[in-house]
């Protein structure tokens, strides 16, 4: 935490947890230097794996410009940059645009989505994982990228959908105008507007989009590899390859599609393993020059909606039967997303993709490590004769219970079978009869052990401990080295000693 | 002497409850410390112990499957307790199934409306009573058929430790008429 340590200005801070308050007497804070120096050192680090890697640096300084936009954006530092404006248009630039319905609905988003997650780190999440292939049909021939990604779909006939897991949508917009709303379905992959009152079934189609602005705005835009990133955005449905091309981390790329094909002109490029942003050295907009599209949005509204689109869906996502959806609702996850590891493990996810094609549900063949299937609960000393592997349903309890009985009238000894002498013996039919008794149900949930309730919270902490002490419910802490995100603001310290009642 | 002397209007509060009970199955102890919520995992003992708030009771948890629930204040809550435990590590993903519950110890307190002359009483209570006041200011008291015991004090408050709480009231019952009769006071 070298970074930190010369950021470093003594904080004592003495705060409660829970019901508490919290008494600062911050220093100096220089957050804008110490963000700036871990994003150098972790754009460093990814440097040199990226080299090994074989990926451009260029796709290093692209990543390292968006979290630099997210961070400012998420205004959790007060002047951070001094060219602030610059820098957003500049980001704008980056993005397609979104129309504004959709603005305000990731709007609200925002709040709950930036202030949960530390702001660094999952800030520059949101639009990595992005990758559009399209699809027109409601069977997602396209490519769905590896689990966990969250994806933008630009369906060929111009709208936009966001796949992340099954049902994640985010919004659909109806880019073209004249493509009929009713030709998209309202199926998984298409990107759904959340509107307040939650899941919207239906896509929102709208209607004003003006794209030679942003055409105009972006004079260079135009370049070969974009349209290529484009075009394999686009045309899910017509080339099976390209999934792998997509599952990379992208920026966000939406062409904007009239009519409901875009030929594929070979302009595939497989580059599997290569990331396709490193073909975008300018981070400019994609698009297809011979074609119009119109958004009357300014270019400025682009990135927030894009990524807000992303982290408020998550925020606000219902979770629908289909569990895939489940991991995007993680913060925990999104900040995992983060890491530079995944880049690479996009690679590995891009098989499954493949082989799902047109099934959402591609979703659901993750491995799965914890949970009923898991390998930790290993069989129970079975010491019931007769079955073999109870899963604890009632009826099976109570056919244990049954051959218990019997196997106590049986006077046998018991399974145990260490049970021969008589007081032995005697204890054993106790156990015997006593084993086993109603199964556990929702009547015995304590429900305070939600865990996603526990872990949202506005503040989070994150540090390293030198002594945690404990007696009965009192609960003292000496925290060294951590950074706070408190009420959406950032803090740095030192030393914290903290006391809590639970 | 009063011909009264039973301890019916006695309030016997019971301040402990220890129990023991399976959950059938091996437990991935380290799985639960990382997922489980209000744990707290002593690695080098082997166990972790979990906090529970509504009945409050701490569990100790082995891998074995083993668990102890100490803290309720009645049987009825220890189980309850006891069960939310389970339900906890089913949550977590084992496959757990309640079994072997058993009240292991209850302590309770009573206190007598009236003091009470320690070396009096124990020489009377000889062998059951033992009473070394520069070790301890209780006379410490074992029924043995209750399998109970108990700590009498001067002020006339008693602790009662036993296996369950039926025979905790039974040992105060007991009790009563013994250490009437040396009572300070008449």
């Amino acid at each position: 935490m070298d970074s930190i340590q010369m950021q470093r200005t003594n904080i004592a801070i003495f705060c409660k947890q829970d019901d508490s308050r919290c008494i600062s007497e911050v220093t100096v804070c220089s957050q804008a230097r110490l963000y700036r120096t871990i994003i150098e050192d972790v754009v460093e680090g990814c440097n040199i794996i990226f080299k090994e890697e074989g990926i451009e640096e260029s796709v290093v300084l692209e990543l390292k410009r968006l979290w630099e936009i997210k961070l400012l954006q998420s205004r959790t530092l007060s002047g951070f940059y001094p060219n602030n404006h610059h820098l957003l248009l500049q980001a704008h630039r980056q993005f397609l645009q979104i129309p504004t319905r959709a603005q305000m609905m990731v709007q609200n988003g925002r709040n709950s989505s930036f202030k949960r997650t530390s702001t660094t780190a999952s800030v520059t999440s949101t639009t990595r994982n992005v990758v559009a292939p399209s699809q027109v049909s409601s069977n997602m021939t396209g490519h769905i990228l590896a689990p966990y990604k969250q994806v933008l779909l630009v369906h060929s006939n111009g709208h936009l959908a966001t796949l992340a897991g099954s049902q994640l949508i985010l919004g659909q917009v109806a880019i073209a105008p004249g493509v009929s709303p009713g030709s998209q379905t309202s199926s998984n992959p298409c990107l759904h507007w959340m509107t307040s009152d939650g899941f919207t079934g239906q896509p929102v189609t709208l209607q004003h989009l003006q794209l030679p602005q942003v055409v105009n705005q972006v004079p260079n835009a135009v370049s070969k590899p974009i349209e290529e990133h484009v075009i394999r955005v686009e045309e899910a449905d017509e080339d099976e390859a390209p999934s792998a091309e997509l599952s990379h981390n992208e920026k966000l790329q939406k062409s904007r599609m009239p009519g409901p094909r875009v030929p594929q002109q070979g302009e595939n490029s497989p580059a599997s393993g290569v990331h396709p942003v490193d073909e975008q050295e300018d981070l400019e907009l994609p698009f297809f020059p011979d074609q119009h599209l119109g958004l009357d949005q300014s270019a400025a509204d682009v990135l927030q909606e894009l990524e807000l689109a992303v982290l408020g869906s998550v925020a606000n996502h219902q979770n629908t039967g289909q569990g895939q959806a489940q991991p995007f609702a993680d913060p925990d996850f999104l900040d995992s997303l983060l890491e530079p590891q995944l880049l690479f493990q996009m690679d590995g996810f891009k098989e499954n993709a493949e082989e799902d094609i047109g099934e959402v549900q591609a979703l659901g063949s993750l491995p799965q490590l914890d949970g009923v299937g898991d390998p930790f609960s290993d069989n129970d000393d079975d010491d019931d004769e007769e079955e073999e592997e109870l899963i604890g349903s009632s009826v099976e309890e109570d056919e244990v219970r049954q051959i218990n009985e019997k196997s106590l009238m049986d006077s046998s000894s018991s399974e145990d079978s260490s049970g021969s002498v008589d007081d032995h013996a005697a204890q054993m039919l106790e156990e015997v009869l006593i084993v086993d008794e109603d199964p556990l149900n929702s009547g015995d949930d304590a429900s305070e052990h939600d865990m996603s309730e526990l872990f949202d919270v506005d503040h989070v902490v994150v540090c390293q401990f030198d002594k945690i002490h404990r007696s009965k419910n009192r609960w003292k802490f000496h925290f060294k080295d951590g950074i706070m995100n408190l009420n959406g603001w950032d803090y740095v310290f030192s030393k914290l000693f903290g006391e809590a009642e639970w | 002497m009063e011909a009264e002397s039973e301890p019916l209007p006695l309030d016997i509060l019971i301040t402990n409850v220890v129990c023991v009970f399976r959950v059938r199955c091996h437990l991935d102890l380290r799985h639960i410390a990382l997922k489980g919520a209000n744990v707290m995992y002593k690695r080098d003992e082997g166990k972790v112990v979990m906090k529970l708030r509504r009945p409050r009771v701490t569990a100790t948890i082995w891998s074995s499957g083993k668990i102890i629930s100490t803290g309720a204040t009645s049987e009825d809550e220890a189980k309850i307790g006891a069960r939310k435990c389970a339900r906890c590590l089913q949550k977590l993903g084992f496959q757990v199934r309640f079994g072997a519950f058993r009240v292991v110890n209850v302590l309770a307190v009573c206190s007598m409306p009236f003091e009470i002359r320690l070396p009096d009483f124990t020489k009377q209570q000889r062998p059951l009573a033992s009473y070394e006041p520069e070790l301890h200011p209780a006379v410490n008291f074992k029924i043995k058929p209750l399998t109970a015991s108990m700590q009498i004090f001067s002020t006339g408050s008693i602790t009662i430790t036993a296996s369950n709480v039926a025979r905790a009231a039974q040992a105060v019952e007991h009790v009563y008429p013994l250490v009437f009769a040396s009572r300070k006071g008449t």
